[in-house]
């Protein structure tokens, strides 16, 4: 070891240990913090929250009545994320499952098995090539979980007033079971939510209802995005309950559709497609 | 306290691996470790000064809607008999009050009222507190854990995860248009291009 | 307890960035999102628990394996 290589080696290293010293210099304060967490946000909460929102679930009654512009915030985060990274993949070609890509009308027999004369054009779509790694096990298991999912992120998301549960778990629950369902379906049969436009098109409408119920506090005249239905005489908790299914719906949707537009289609590390249908 | 600093091991863990790592997907990964990070550590903050989880059952549920409406300007029972009073005492209600005709005498005792005014409350809040003894009991034990952290971090895993595939959408371009995920080879091959 | 999780947390965390093969790192930090999980649970944060469960051993694992499979496994060092 000369010299000269153990000083280019601390060298390069010395940029990570610069940053991870400055890094752990700003952190080490936080880390070490010795004051009390303060209670009166608790305190509040354990107290009134059940009267003022009418959730019994006090993170469903924070997130959606409290502090609901956080989660304004987070949808528009959502809706920006999920259309920007199908935007940047779809300018690759071919890197999308059929039907996702623009320019893709979506062959419906491969142009490939017609030149080599095992298929004709009345046949059913048949698999190209059935890739090592779509077992029967896999399908046959998934396909039948992914309804069972699909109702378990519905329940998720319909009693989060009551149970843990609520907008995002259900949400995130329902983009399980849509790529459950995408990943188990058998061949020539096709849900309607694994279409390329359905799942779009309930996200962008699912956000629409979640800024028209924002603004419609203030056309009831309590404000923006507050829960109107007390004044109104209906019981208050029905506003969190129209919250969470429009959150959910929107989170399921948009994370959802990410999900199966990655997933049919495959490109093999040297460039040949390896169709999953 | 140890526990945080199992938590800033971790931390730095992950941020090291933004730095120091070539491959671009590893830096990915030190994304999702240093948000994994974050997350455990506010929960872990927001859990110490309780212990039950932040659903509310049926007795405390129902004793707080009922104190509500007894009010009329909301609070617990002191806030009631404070504005009463006319004045703000804090009273603890300890967990072992004991029946309603008990605590009201305590509550009347600390606001200074005579004891016809702890007569007069009795039959007021006997009257108004749905469930037994027990709701009563309960109001004074803030006993559940805070909602508020958990609440925002809830809003912060969904975030992640659609950043950690905007992420890796463009790691995956940039492999499509250089050949490799290594920085210190791809910065080659873009600047020896022609 | 909550410890011994945390311990578990890093040492796993460490492996999946110190391996070589990306696919053996996947799989590793969704075995991170699913101990956090159950650190979540015993915490009393229900909520939380659910979404990390649904959100580190789902989506997030199927979009890593995406990546992964387009492109290359192993790093070339």
């Amino acid at each position: 070891m000369t010299p000269r290589r153990v000083f280019s080696a601390l060298w390069s290293i010395l940029p990570l240990v610069i940053s991870l010293v400055a890094v752990g210099a700003i952190l080490i304060p936080i880390f070490l913090e010795s004051t009390p967490w303060p209670v009166e946000a608790r305190n509040h909460l354990e107290d009134q929250g059940v009267a003022e929102s009418g959730a019994q679930n006090l993170v469903s009654a924070v997130y959606l009545g409290y502090r609901a512009f956080d989660t304004l915030g987070e949808t528009i985060v959502l809706l920006v994320a999920v259309s920007g990274t199908i935007g940047i993949i779809a300018r690759a070609k071919g890197a999308l499952a059929k039907g996702f890509d623009r320019e893709d009308k979506g062959s419906p027999v491969p142009a490939v098995a017609l030149a080599a004369g095992t298929t004709s054009l009345s046949a059913p779509p048949p698999r190209l090539r059935r890739a090592k790694t779509r077992t029967d096990l896999l399908e046959v298991v998934t396909g039948k979980l992914g309804p069972v999912v699909l109702v378990f992120g519905f329940y998720v998301m319909l009693y989060g007033h009551l149970s843990p549960g609520g907008g995002f778990q259900g949400g995130v629950v329902i983009a399980s079971g849509i790529v459950f369902l995408a990943l188990g379906g058998k061949e020539g049969a096709s849900t309607r939510l694994t279409e390329a436009g359905v799942l779009a098109r309930l996200e962008a409408m699912a956000f629409f209802f979640l800024v028209l119920a924002a603004f419609l506090g203030m056309f009831m005249g309590s404000g923006f995005f507050t829960n109107f239905l007390a004044g109104v005489g209906l019981p208050s908790v029905g506003f969190i309950i129209l919250l969470n299914i429009i959150i959910g719906l929107k989170v399921g949707a948009g994370i959802g559709f990410m999900g199966i537009a990655m997933l049919s289609r495959v490109e093999g590390a040297k460039g040949e497609e390896v169709n999953h249908d | 306290m140890i526990e945080r600093i199992a938590l800033f091991v971790l931390f730095l863990l992950g941020f090291a691996v933004i730095v120091g790592h070539k491959n671009v997907v590893k830096k990915i990964f030190g994304l999702n470790i240093i948000n994994n990070a974050a997350v455990i550590l506010f929960v872990l903050e927001g859990a110490k000064v309780g212990n039950q989880a932040p659903i509310l059952t049926t007795g405390a549920a129902v004793a707080g809607a009922a104190a509500g409406s007894a009010g009329g300007s909301g609070g617990a029972v002191a806030g009631a008999v404070a504005q009463m009073s006319g004045e703000v005492t804090p009273v603890a209600l300890a967990p072992a009050a004991g029946t309603v005709d008990s605590a009201c005498a305590a509550i009347a005792e600390a606001s200074g009222a005579g004891p016809g005014a702890a007569a007069g409350l009795t039959g007021d809040l006997a009257g108004n507190v749905a469930e037994g003894a027990n709701s009563l009991a309960n109001l004074g034990a803030f006993s559940v854990v805070d909602p508020v952290p958990q609440a925002l971090m809830l809003t912060a895993i969904v975030i992640g995860v659609c950043i950690t595939a905007l992420a890796l959408a463009l790691a995956f371009r940039l492999y499509k248009a250089t050949g490799t995920f290594d920085i210190d080879e791809m910065y080659r091959r873009i600047h020896h291009e022609p | 307890m909550i410890l011994l999780f945390l311990v578990v947390l890093i040492v796993l965390s460490a492996y999946s960035v110190f391996t070589r093969d990306l696919l053996h790192g996947v799989i590793a930090l969704s075995a991170v999102s699913l101990v956090s999980a159950l650190l979540f649970y015993i915490l009393q944060a229900p909520d939380v628990a659910i979404t990390e469960a649904a959100v580190g051993a789902g989506v997030s694992t199927v979009v890593f394996v995406w990546a992964i499979r387009s492109t290359e496994r192993k790093k070339r060092q």
